[in-house]
């Protein structure tokens, strides 16, 4: 028995993952925390056939890391890449390289740091500013990736390709529907799908999370078989939601189902739609995944070598510039890392 | 440093580790790369070109997890069992090949003043790696050897633009053969006898039990008298052959007591006996055994020597004297002959295949010792001396005369014949059977295909190179394929030996002018 633990504490915790509790709504369903309605059925599920592998998929997503943290300020690092295959090859010549951003970011300074890269994509000032460091950052992330979804699309992509990227299709920061709503006219005039996969979702249903939900029932009423679930989040949220939204499950053997929000272009249905999503989903490694946003993400993420050789930079740069070796020990020490190492 | 572009050149991967003893390179899972291949890792900081043999290749993948691949293979043997497709993605970033490479050493400087080291270091970090081309083999030229029987291998490649061969400056230090049947010692040994007859370097004495050597053996292959230049090639059979050989003699004078003993095992009294006659007949010892019957002898020798032990004695001489090989004449002898043939260059072949095991062995060591004593005696005229070429005795199913028991002229021949101008070439399916002194006489090894571990480790533990990493390629090596180790190689050489019929294809063709051997004896 681990010491100190109160049999209490953990047996109020079951029962709070246990209980159905229908959330409040307002507030927290302005932070994409929604009750979805209506019940669920073997009926509710709808199939679709997969699509033959000739055509596009782009792919977009962020990753980020701290670099470094004074306490009152910290160093972080964003970067945001796209991937484009035809069918299952990856077109590494229309693939750019990823952007990579290294920002000083300080609790004085928050908003002022937002607000750069909130002119730079988004245009124009933000209506707020985030609460604290590590939400600004979370920020700036989404910004990246929603400009990249922007600047693919005026890239000229063909009709009947498919934009995917990390996250739903939600106007999550205050001030960016206008954005949301631009990418989306702009992908259904060119014949782009637009597609958000999230892998976790604040969706729910009577009160529990939705997405497990979906998936036991899935499996016990439609087993070893894809499918998805048109959801009703309703009318009340349409400033800040744009397009459909379904739960998916892109191949049958998949151990896990995903909230997929698609726009799609006139004349375009979504169970064609999922059919390209589920032609690009069978990697064995990513069963269920598109594959161009697996690659995009492994592209983007930080590595633990990638992370020290930009704090290395950094550092040799800060000491060119005469900060002393002492000074910037003592800033960016972090004492977790001692306590840590000889736990 | 700038390379020429060949098409060699195309880049196979990236160092990625691991040390002086062995450098690992990431290659791209569609890029062909094999065992034995001879690659270069190019130092563009230091302008080092790294040679390397591979010695393994294995599966890599950029997948954290361990046990990835046995996941994904599931995952792959589900989908055939459901009628369901799997892809693999990016298969070329995510999948590699890591080929682990023995370095063999590496090039120093640039144009003529290009020096071979041996590898004291290491390619720099994630160095480009290529196969090797003929700028990366020219170094060699000077370590190729001079009586030619092949080519230069790269794995399953054959440069033909660098031929290979055994140094004559080195045959005296004596050589082995070592393949496991099959794998083409026989076209080794005939397409090296063919370098001696196009150029003379030495005298070769090929003692052949197994006929293969005259005419090949068989409807489709070729022989020794098949070769353009047999107007160099002397032959001497023990059985009617096409074309013009002499017989086989050796004269009973020739003979030694050692010889015999060699060929059946002698309990005390017998040896004795046999000494005793020795001492008092001399070179006609072996005349007196057949000449004197058993009583006589036995009272000759004052009764000291029991009738029984004179009897086994008497026996076994009389079937030294029924052998049709075998004459009391000196001047019948061939050993002269082939003596003199020997220094001329040129090369000899004894076709012992109508003999029997036990006067093929007894003529190969008088012919053996003859040669050896020859040239031992010639070694006191400085002048004479440095007259003759070496000359190389060629001995089939060596084993038999290397073994530890066996005693007499071929181990006598691995000690001292260096000295005298007097080499051996083992051989042999069964090294493990030659005892490790002996092997470890032979300063050039030929090694081929050798499916026995115990074969592979007796030579491994003998080659004046290191060719313990080279167990596996060893074992796989195809029929023709080798690997050359000796005094003057700086590392083990790969070899593709030429198919004997297509160098004779390559030479063209002339006119079959064997000599006959009797014309000029008699």
């Amino acid at each position: 028995m681990l010491r100190g633990l109160s049999s209490h504490e953990i047996e109020n915790v079951i029962s709070q993952i246990i209980a159905v509790e229908e959330p409040e709504e307002g507030e927290l369903a302005e932070r994409g925390v929604i009750n979805v309605r209506g019940d669920i059925s073997p009926e509710s599920f709808q199939f679709f056939e997969l699509v033959d592998k000739d055509f596009h998929m782009m792919a977009v997503d962020g990753g980020s890391a701290t670099l470094l943290n004074a306490g009152s300020f910290v160093v972080a690092s964003v970067r945001v890449g796209q991937a484009i295959f035809k069918g299952a090859e990856f077109q590494r010549e229309s693939s750019r390289n990823p952007e990579l951003h290294v920002f000083h970011i300080s609790l004085g300074s928050l908003r002022k740091a937002y607000s750069i890269f909130y002119e730079k994509t988004v245009r124009g000032s933000p209506p707020d500013s985030p609460m604290g460091l590590e939400e600004a950052v979370g920020r700036i992330r989404t910004l990246l990736e929603w400009s990249r979804v922007e600047a693919m699309l005026a890239d000229g992509l063909a009709p009947g390709s498919v934009l995917v990227f990390d996250g739903a299709l939600w106007a999550g920061i205050t001030g960016i529907e206008d954005m949301l709503r631009r990418i989306v006219k702009d992908a259904a005039k060119k014949g782009i799908i637009l597609c958000g996969i999230s892998k976790r979702s604040m969706l729910t249903h009577s009160g529990a999370p939705l997405i497990p939900k979906v998936q036991m029932l899935g499996e016990d009423f439609h087993p070893k078989r894809a499918w998805f679930l048109p959801l009703q989040i309703g009318t009340a949220y349409s400033e800040k939601q744009f397009g459909k939204v379904f739960v998916a499950k892109l191949h049958p053997y998949s151990g896990h189902v995903f909230r997929t929000d698609l726009a799609l272009p006139d004349g375009v249905e979504e169970t064609e739609a999922l059919g390209k999503l589920a032609a690009l989903s069978n990697d064995p490694t990513y069963v269920g995944y598109p594959y161009p946003l697996a690659r995009v993400h492994n592209d983007v993420a930080f590595s633990h070598s990638e992370a020290e050789e930009l704090r290395h930079l950094l550092r040799m740069r800060a000491l060119e510039e005469g900060m002393d070796q002492k000074s910037w020990h003592l800033t960016f020490q972090e004492f977790h890392d001692v306590l840590d190492i000889n736990r | 440093m700038k390379e020429k572009k060949l098409e060699d050149n195309i880049f196979l991967g990236r160092v990625t580790g691991r040390d002086v003893t062995e450098i690992v390179f990431r290659s791209r899972k569609s890029q062909d790369v094999f065992l034995g291949e001879m690659l270069v890792g190019l130092d563009e900081n230091s302008g080092r070109r790294f040679l390397m043999r591979v010695i393994n290749i294995q599966h890599g993948a950029e997948a954290r997890e361990s046990g990835w691949a046995p996941r994904t293979a599931g995952a792959f043997m589900d989908g055939d069992a459901h009628d369901r497709e799997y892809t693999i993605y990016d298969e070329e970033r995510r999948l590699y090949h890591q080929v682990i490479c023995a370095p063999l050493g590496y090039l120093d400087g640039v144009g003529d003043n290009v020096r071979f080291k041996s590898p004291k270091t290491i390619p720099a970090h994630f160095s480009k790696v290529r196969h090797a081309n003929s700028d990366d083999y020219q170094f060699l030229e000077q370590y190729l050897g001079d009586i030619k029987v092949g080519s230069l291998r790269s794995g399953e490649r054959v440069i033909s633009e660098v031929p290979i061969g055994v140094d004559s400056e080195y045959v005296c230090q004596h050589m082995g053969v070592f393949a496991t049947t099959g794998m083409g010692k026989s076209n080794l040994m005939k397409r090296l006898a063919g370098s001696v007859l196009e150029h003379g370097y030495v005298g070769l004495l090929v003692l052949d039990p197994h006929g293969e050597y005259i005419d090949g053996g068989k409807a489709d292959f070729k022989g020794l008298i098949h070769h353009p230049r047999a107007e160099n090639l002397r032959v001497y059979a023990t059985r009617d052959v096409e074309c013009n050989a002499s017989d086989v003699r050796i004269s009973t004078s020739e003979i030694r007591v050692r010889d015999m003993q060699n060929l059946w095992p002698f309990t005390e009294p017998q040896i004795e006996f046999l000494n005793a006659v020795l001492s008092r007949r001399r070179e006609e010892w072996l005349d007196y055994i057949w000449d004197t019957n058993v009583h006589e002898m036995f009272e000759d020798f004052n009764q000291q020597f029991f009738e029984g032990s004179i009897g086994v004695v008497k026996r076994r001489a009389a079937v030294i004297a029924n052998s049709g090989f075998v004459v009391r004449d000196p001047r019948i002898s061939m050993t002269e002959m082939v003596i003199s043939q020997l220094h001329e260059g040129e090369v000899v072949l004894v076709d012992l295949s109508g003999a029997s095991e036990k006067e093929e062995l007894l003529i190969s060591s008088v012919l053996a010792r003859a040669v050896f004593e020859r040239n031992a005696h010639l070694f006191r005229d400085k002048e004479a001396f440095a007259g003759i070429p070496p000359c190389l005795i060629a001995l089939e199913e060596a084993q038999r005369v290397f073994s530890r028991a066996w005693g007499g002229i071929f181990q006598q021949i691995a000690r001292e014949g260096r000295k005298f101008k007097t080499g051996l070439c083992a051989i042999s399916q069964q090294p493990k059977l030659i005892d490790t002194e002996v092997i470890s006489q032979f300063n050039t090894l030929v090694v081929m295909g050798l499916a026995d571990r115990l074969d592979r480790e007796r030579l491994t533990s003998s080659a004046r190179q290191d060719i313990s990493k080279l167990d596996y390629e060893i074992q796989t090596l195809m029929t023709g394929e080798g690997l050359i180790t000796g005094p003057n190689t700086p590392f083990a050489l790969p070899l593709k030996v030429d198919l004997y019929e297509n160098y004779l294809a390559s030479l063209g063709k002339r006119e079959n002018k064997v000599k006959n051997v009797d014309e000029s004896f008699f």
